[in-house]
């Protein structure tokens, strides 16, 4: 049996959802938190009905006619799967608007059960609500919930088995699409029958006055930027580094190394294997599990944070913002996602109904550091920035700079003009519960380290074995010689005018297009032979690679070039092959050339002295000028053109 | 007498919405429909914060000067904003 929830964004449907079969999705208290409908098996402690029920959570929507893609997801689903029963999920503190979605899902000939959420808003309101009237005027069964407190669940599941598959006599009137402005009147008067309004001022209030300093004109932006420095300075710098300096230096450095060590040499197991494990294995993953506490930290504080209501109104901040690069406050929504992950995000972008503002915000999302990115960041700032705080907040800024001047870029480059409109909705602020941060930072840390087993394991493998070995599987007498080294000496060459040396930088930043954490694992399997100190030491094996110049560069080039493969195949779904490839070359483009700019012009100003590589830098820098002053021309040119086609049109 | 043009505090009752017919649906579907009681509670970063029914929205500057209102009225819901005169020109 299957049982769809449907309602507008923000009534909870997806706390109603993990509640019902114990996921742990994200449920933001915006729109676009959700894209795609999920589906899992109802817990067992709801009922046992004989039968396997499945919950499906569809996207949110104030109406099941289609406005945004993932609108017509709701609606598409509905018609062409018929799940056996809609369970409607009404906002309990927008009563009347809700209702609005219900008379559309009673037109569909789907058995509905209304779940009245936030009961206990309606209490604090005074407002009182009629049940059975509404009962009577609606002809479907509504039972009351609390979803964040799982009450009523019991109750709302056995009347939805209940009713899953019998027909519902209809009492409410058939409107169709067109007839909007009768369905708005009908239900009016349903509300106006069975609503009765408490007092509910000094709440919405305070809301307000919160709104009018955080969304100020002038410093709402410089509170976004207080709050995110602080998110991530107490993740990386504060509290999560300081657990992560102890996992990195005592568990993953002395503690599990040198018990694993006794363990194989009292096996008396093959050498070969022991080395794998040991130097392979062990170090690789070690030095990316070590930044597991910097993850969960970022991702209890950033839940925290959303749960609150906070991002919606960062949201409304940077929408002028964006407005002047051709983008809107709903492009923010995709990138807040990515901070996560930036499969969702690129995937969030769905919500933009603007074809172009919504390619150029898949193009930008990635940029946005994701948390398999942190432990990079993380690395570079413990080694070659001790003590300073400034290094890992300083990324997601020059994340932020970099999308505002790659979206003026992009609209230079392409051909395109932003029709979309602004419009989002402000929830309430609340007190963020810790329950919800907290399942969320499990959710990550079990992917995290979901990923550390499976994708970074082979991939660690494999690294070990490809520098241990030549391409004639002969052991190397040099790791230079070895498989890893020759492909790393070839993007040595390319990694040159950005003051790099040696292959192992190259050989670490392609695997980390698996996935990114493995740049960290890759260095320390590269950096760990003949040297018995940790990787994440000041002044360890990396300071023999980098100084901090070309550090912080290297660091910009594995930011900001394209994401893992993953990421890219998230870019490919909603991009298309052909601005897939755009999009791509942008990205590396970008990358490249902060990276270049950074390492050049910061060694000359900060050693006085060029890094490698200057004169190349030099003339990749003046060739890449003129291909852009060409093609912004060019585009310039047509977009002239096609304004002057549409006057004379007129 | 545009949404764009009201002063922060007063409410109206929406007699037309002018826009495409994709944005229209979408400000109908949240309840911004002609009939309807819209207030203008502040202006914030550039966009115009709105109660509708229950709820909140941003809307940009597009969006506020294509919801047109009949009778404006000092908010009778909005104790602390009263009807304050705001300059036309601000953005």
């Amino acid at each position: 049996m299957r049982i769809a929830l449907a309602g507008n964004p923000n009534c909870g449907k997806t706390t109603l959802y993990n509640a019902l079969t114990g996921k742990t999705e994200s449920a933001g208290n915006w729109s676009g938190v959700t894209v795609e409908k999920k589906a899992a098996k109802l817990k067992r402690k709801y009922g046992a009905f004989g039968t396997e029920i499945i919950i499906v959570d569809l996207p949110g929507a104030y109406s099941i006619t289609p406005y945004t893609a993932e609108e017509a997801i709701t609606r598409d689903f509905i018609l062409e799967h018929r799940p056996d029963v809609i369970i409607n999920i009404v906002d309990g503190a927008n009563l009347e608007r809700s209702l609005f979605m219900t008379t559309q899902l009673l037109e569909l000939g789907i058995p509905v059960v209304i779940a009245l959420n936030k009961s206990d808003i309606i209490q604090e309101r005074n407002d009182r609500v009629d049940i059975k009237r509404l009962q009577a005027e609606l002809g479907c069964p509504i039972i009351s919930i609390v979803a964040t407190e799982a009450q009523g669940l019991r109750e709302l599941i056995a009347a939805a088995v209940k009713a899953a598959g019998k027909p519902q006599r209809r009492v409410t009137p058939v409107f169709g699409d067109e007839a909007v402005l009768e369905r708005h009147k009908f239900v009016e008067q349903i509300a106006a029958r069975a609503i009765v309004k408490g007092d509910n001022l000094r709440r919405v209030w305070l809301s307000d006055s919160i709104d009018r300093i955080i969304a100020n004109q002038w410093i709402g932006l410089p509170v976004f930027f207080l709050v995110m420095w602080a998110v991530y300075a107490f993740s990386i710098e504060g509290l999560g580094g300081f657990l992560s300096d102890y996992f990195n230096e005592t568990l993953f450095g002395e503690v599990i190394p040198s018990a694993a060590d006794n363990l194989l040499s009292s096996l008396e197991i093959h050498p070969f294997l022991r080395d794998l494990i040991l130097e392979g294995v062990i170090a690789g993953i070690g030095a990316v599990i070590g930044f597991l506490p910097l993850i969960m930290v970022l991702f209890f504080c950033l839940a925290l944070l959303e749960d609150s209501g906070y991002m919606a109104r960062v949201a409304l901040v940077m929408d002028r913002h964006f407005k002047r690069i051709g983008l809107s406050g709903k492009s923010i929504i995709p990138m807040i996602v990515g901070s996560g992950c930036a499969i969702p995000g690129v995937m969030a972008t769905r919500t933009i109904e603007d074809a172009g503002e919504r390619r150029v915000t898949a193009i930008l999302t990635p940029y946005v550091p994701c948390g398999a990115k942190l432990p990079i960041i993380a690395l570079f700032a413990t080694v070659f920035f001790p003590g300073a705080s400034w290094v890992a907040p300083s990324m997601y800024i020059l994340a932020i700079c970099v999308i505002i001047v790659g979206g003026l870029l992009l609209k230079k480059l392409f051909l395109w003009e932003n029709t979309s409109v602004f419009i989002l909705e402000l929830p309430e602020y609340k007190r963020p519960s810790l329950k919800y941060a907290s399942s969320q930072m499990l959710r990550h840390s079990k992917a995290f380290i979901h990923k550390a087993a499976t994708i970074i394991l082979v991939m660690n493998t494999l690294v070990w074995l490809m520098q241990e070995y030549t391409w004639l599987l002969q052991p190397a007498a040099d790791q230079s010689q070895s498989m890893l080294g020759t492909i790393g000496s070839v993007l040595e060459l390319v990694l040159k005018p950005l003051g790099l040396r040696g292959w192992q930088p190259g050989a670490a930043a392609i695997t980390g297009f698996v996935a990114k954490e493995n740049v960290v694992s890759s260095l320390a399997i590269l950096l760990s032979e003949g040297s018995e100190a940790v990787l994440s030491t000041p002044g360890g094996p990396l300071a023999g690679l980098f100084n901090p110049v070309t550090a912080y560069a290297f660091l910009i080039f594995n930011l900001f070039t394209p994401p893992c493969f993953a990421a890219i195949g998230a870019m490919r779904g909603e991009l298309g092959a052909e601005w897939l490839w755009k999009g791509l070359l942008f990205q590396i483009g970008v990358g490249y050339t902060l990276a270049m700019l950074v390492s050049q012009i910061g060694s000359l100003v900060i050693y006085q002295a060029p890094a490698p590589g200057l004169p190349a830098a030099v003339g990749i820098s003046a060739a890449l000028g003129v291909f852009l002053f060409i093609k912004i021309k060019d585009t310039a040119a047509k977009r002239q053109a096609l304004n002057l086609a549409a006057e004379t049109r007129s | 007498m545009r949404l764009s043009e009201i002063a922060v505090g007063c409410e109206g009752i929406i007699k037309h919405v002018a826009g495409t017919e994709k944005v229209c649906r979408f400000l109908y579907s949240i309840g911004c429909y002609p009939g309807e009681r819209i207030t203008l509670v502040s202006v914030l970063a550039g966009n115009y914060i709105v109660r509708i029914k229950d709820s909140r929205f941003a809307v940009d500057r597009k969006i506020a000067q294509i919801i047109e209102l009949g009778e404006v009225t000092p908010g009778a819901d909005e104790p602390d904003l009263g009807c304050r005169h705001r300059q036309a020109s601000r953005v």
